[in-house]
């Protein structure tokens, strides 16, 4: 008989999750609780940027990922607006040049080719900077993707091989038998399978709570700014040397986490985030923290004065106390899984976390080490 | 086209004549009408070209709620010409098909 | 800037509101998109036959101009040209002006007004094609010809009045037409039913002929409807009303040229045959009107949908509270009425706020509440047919709302 599995979730983790696995010899069954894409992928930016990121394990996936990104489209059969314009982490001071240039170092010796440049070289790159940008990192690999269009293709391509998808399908209790996950009850309705693969980033901990397996990803607010929409003004993503500093939680002068990144849509919208804040589940949008987003975004991009903006939103990212995601098996309870955690990174790690799931339940080994990203990491420090 | 002889036509009289400047045309019309009735009564009822096609668009509400009237004013974009009252002077262009952004947001 | 009461829209409804206030003592600021307070009232002009002989024109605009003198006497401060944007908890109000950036308040009353339906007619996006109330804005109010030679698609008692508004201005008007039946227009393009709805105008008529057919249509004698329909043209004051004939292409390059018609059965469906192609240089839609109620997401105020009263509306209680302690509505945001409604809701949203604070009595309350009933009573054109109706289910959901245990103090 088939391996059977299920998967919780349907955001770009899940989604992909269930792609890869449909790719092997595996009767994949995804649930999810409201539709594709409901959660953090729709309200996300669309970033795949790598030199945002911190040398270490999660850049080593995201390397590995980005580089699955390049041939997605073409295996998926469809259009992710896949673009790779490069990017930029703005610097307007001399403490975040000193910054950027120690990062930088460790990056070219992670294997990452950024490189910082001048004033005058980014304006060149972008003519719209404001002439108070003193220098910029660049590097031409960083690219972005659509997250919704991407679960969506990920989900088609799931069902050509035969995936079966359940929508509105909210996973009510996960069913053990002698420290054995063997299904799930959906539905008031049972279903068995030899794996369970939990994909649903913020809510995890209320999924796991059930067998009382706490896992510490609490939700992370990001509140995001949308434009009209513009001539083509961006075609690169945009960071400021803030965004790393709040994102790595340094400096107390920033309660909201403000930290600038700046994206075009495809129909011209631009995407301005963000914020970082711990609120709990607290959906609202906060008018100091818009008005704070927008003046550094007219800080650095002197036109968007006079641009108006048609609407902000608010998304959860799932924080783990240690910025890697978990990407484990739970020791404790055969077959069982969990994808989540990846705060910031989902959309750029997707791809290699279908893959490294796909092959740690169908063959238990990866090319990947993956202690890192063990759920262990937190269990074994609270005893 | 001229004003419409309505009741209430005294008040359009009181008005002080000024002139404008639309696409690069010098128009009349009065002080603190809005742009886009002054458009109307100099017979222009295209005011933008679609940023995504470049069709032309005029006004469909005429009370602010559909952005279809907008216009660059005095260099800033996007004002919606059936809300932005007419001065002296005004210099009022199309905004137009999207193309590259350092055709619009120069200076 | 601290006040007592911030009031979202200047039209009828949110002026007679800050009147009120005022007279008690509130500080009040009224907030408006457009530049200039009045609302829809600065376009409406026309004739009311359940007014007095020698005082039968409706002039919207000498109305606004007189309430808001009043409301200007009494400290009423208006804010035009400004949105607001966001509204954060009990109350701060943030707005687009340059200086005011927020307003602190106690209570909030949304009078937004309504919002036109739009109605897709292939090449509506044309230059040239524009809506029933941009027709009467451009007309009344900032006295523009919008076009030479004008079509209207939808016939209702607002085109109607719109109509005669433009013809009296000098406008060729040639006749009033249905959309293309779809599922998008509805029942808009099903002749039987638009004759129906026009039996709620007929009164404004002066046309004999129009208030003739009224009457059989009142009288809901539906083979003699039908029979009026085979006519296929009634005229009101001299304009044509095709209740058989749709466009169904609106044509042009750059700006409307003409548009292309067809005939309609009885029923409402396209026939096959006869396709007209008549000369415009401008259409005018007009698909309905629809609460505009996304000011009363800022304040997480719960909604309903009640199709008899318009669509989605806040849910509100007969003294037109909210869901939200210290929100309240007036006007055509609770459900589409005319502006005499809008007016003496204004003023029963102004009571019913005094009387939470218990700076007015009971009975001026309820005084308040007996004035719209009459105002209802009195209204010249009925937009929504049910709207009896429509507010009874409003104030069952509300007790619903109210059992249910989330009630407001």
């Amino acid at each position: 008989m088939k391996q059977k599995v299920i998967v919780i979730g349907g955001g770009i983790i899940g989604t992909s999750v269930a792609y890869y696995l449909s790719k092997k010899d595996v009767e994949v069954t995804l649930f999810e609780a409201k539709d594709i894409a409901a959660g953090t992928t729709s309200s996300c930016d669309r970033a795949i940027m790598l030199q945002s990121k911190k040398p270490g394990p999660t850049l080593e996936l995201a390397l590995q990922s980005a580089k699955m990104y390049t041939t997605l489209e073409l295996e998926l059969e469809a259009d992710l607006e896949y673009q790779k314009g490069g990017g930029m982490i703005l610097i307007e001071n001399e403490h975040e040049l000193n910054v950027m240039t120690e990062m930088v170092k460790q990056q070219n010796q992670a294997g990452l080719n950024v490189s910082i440049i001048n004033g005058g070289h980014a304006r060149e790159i972008n003519p719209l900077l404001s002439k108070n940008i003193i220098a910029s990192t660049w590097w031409s690999e960083d690219a972005e993707i659509n997250p919704m269009s991407t679960a969506f293709a990920f989900v088609k391509a799931a069902q050509r091989r035969n995936a079966k998808i359940k929508l509105n399908d909210e996973v009510q209790a996960l069913l053990i038998e002698k420290n054995r996950v063997v299904g799930i009850k959906a539905n008031k309705e049972n279903y068995y399978a030899d794996n369970i693969v939990v994909c649903t980033g913020v809510w995890t901990k209320k999924v796991l709570e059930t067998i009382e397996i706490d896992v510490p990803i609490i939700p992370r607010k990001g509140e995001i700014l949308v434009t009209e929409r513009l001539p083509r003004v961006l075609d690169c993503n945009i960071l400021s040397g803030s965004y790393i500093a709040a994102k790595l939680q340094k400096g107390n002068d920033n309660p909201y986490g403000i930290g600038l990144a700046i994206g075009q849509t495809k129909s011209g919208s631009l995407l301005i985030g963000g914020s970082r804040e711990f609120v709990g589940f607290d959906h609202s949008t906060n008018s100091k923290v818009i008005r704070e987003i927008a003046k550094r975004a007219i800080q650095v991009f002197p036109f968007l004065k006079h641009v108006h903006l048609i609407r902000t939103f608010s998304g959860f990212r799932p924080f783990t106390p240690d910025n890697l995601p978990i990407l484990s098996e739970v020791p404790e309870v055969a077959g069982l899984f969990i994808a989540a955690g990846h705060e910031g990174d989902g959309i750029a790690l997707a791809p290699i976390t279908g893959k490294l799931m796909a092959e740690m339940i169908c063959e238990q080994k990866t090319d990947f080490e993956m202690k890192p990203f063990s759920i262990e990491r937190f269990t074994k420090n609270n005893c | 086209m001229k004003p419409v002889n309505l009741t209430n036509q005294v008040e359009v009289e009181q008005l002080k004549k000024v002139s404008f400047i639309f696409n690069g045309k010098c128009l009349t019309g009065y002080k603190g009408q809005p742009i886009a009735a002054a458009l109307f009564a100099n017979g222009i009822r295209t005011i933008r070209y679609c940023e995504v096609t470049g069709e032309p668009r005029g006004i469909f509400c005429g009370i602010g709620h559909c952005f279809e009237c907008r216009a660059t004013v005095n260099g800033i974009p996007s004002k919606r010409t059936c809300l932005t009252l007419l001065e002296e002077g005004m210099i009022v262009s199309s905004d137009k098909k999207i193309g590259s952004g350092a055709d619009f947001y120069e200076s | 800037m601290k006040v007592d009461v911030v009031i979202i829209g200047a039209g009828p409804a949110g002026i007679v509101s800050s009147i009120e206030l005022a007279k008690r003592g509130l500080k009040t600021v009224v907030i408006d998109e457009y530049f200039k307070p009045g609302g829809r009232l600065l376009g409406q002009l026309y004739e009311d036959p359940n007014l007095p002989k020698e005082n039968r024109q409706w002039n919207g605009k000498v109305i606004a101009s007189q309430l808001i003198d009043e409301a200007v006497a009494l400290g009423v401060t208006f804010i035009c040209q400004t949105t607001v944007w966001k509204i954060e908890e009990s109350f701060i109000v943030y707005i687009t002006d340059k200086d005011i950036k927020e307003i602190h308040a106690k209570s909030i009353i949304l009078a937004t007004g309504a919002l036109e339906k739009a109605l897709p007619v292939p090449g509506w996006t044309k230059v040239g094609v524009i809506s029933v109330g941009a027709a009467q804005t451009f007309t009344n109010l900032h006295n523009v010809k919008v076009g030479e030679r004008i079509l209207f698609v939808g016939i209702d008692p607002l085109s109607i009045s719109v109509a005669i508004e433009m013809k009296n201005s000098g406008i060729d008007v040639l006749g009033m037409v249905l959309p293309t039946p779809s599922t998008l227009s509805g029942f808009k393009s099903d002749p039987k039913t638009i004759l129906e709805s026009l039996a709620l105008v007929s009164n404004l008529a002066p046309n004999k002929l129009f208030r003739f057919f009224g009457k059989f249509v009142k009288g809901k004698i539906s083979s003699i409807t039908l029979s009026i329909l085979k006519y296929n043209l009634i005229k009101i004051n001299g304009i044509p009303i095709f209740l058989r004939k749709a466009v169904t292409e609106i044509n042009g390059v750059h700006e409307v040229e003409s548009v292309t018609i067809r005939e309609l059965s009885t029923k409402g469906e396209i026939m096959q045959g006869k396709v007209e192609t008549l000369v415009v240089d401008t259409v005018c839609i007009s698909g309905g009107l629809l609460p505009l109620v996304d000011s009363t997401q800022l304040v997480n105020c719960k909604l309903v949908d009640i199709p008899e009263i318009g669509g989605i509306v806040p849910l509100h209680n007969k003294y037109l509270k909210t869901t939200v302690n210290g929100v309240y509505v007036a006007g055509n945001i609770t459900g589409i009425e005319g502006a005499k409604v809008a007016m003496a809701q204004g003023k029963l949203a102004a009571l019913s706020l005094l009387n939470d604070l218990q700076l007015v009595e009971q009975a001026e309350l309820l005084e308040a509440y007996d004035l719209v009933e009459e105002a209802r009573k009195a209204s010249p054109i009925l937009f929504q047919p049910d709207i009896r109706k429509g507010r009874n289910i409003m104030q069952e959901k509300w007790e619903e709302y109210c059992a249910s245990g989330s009630v407001v103090s």
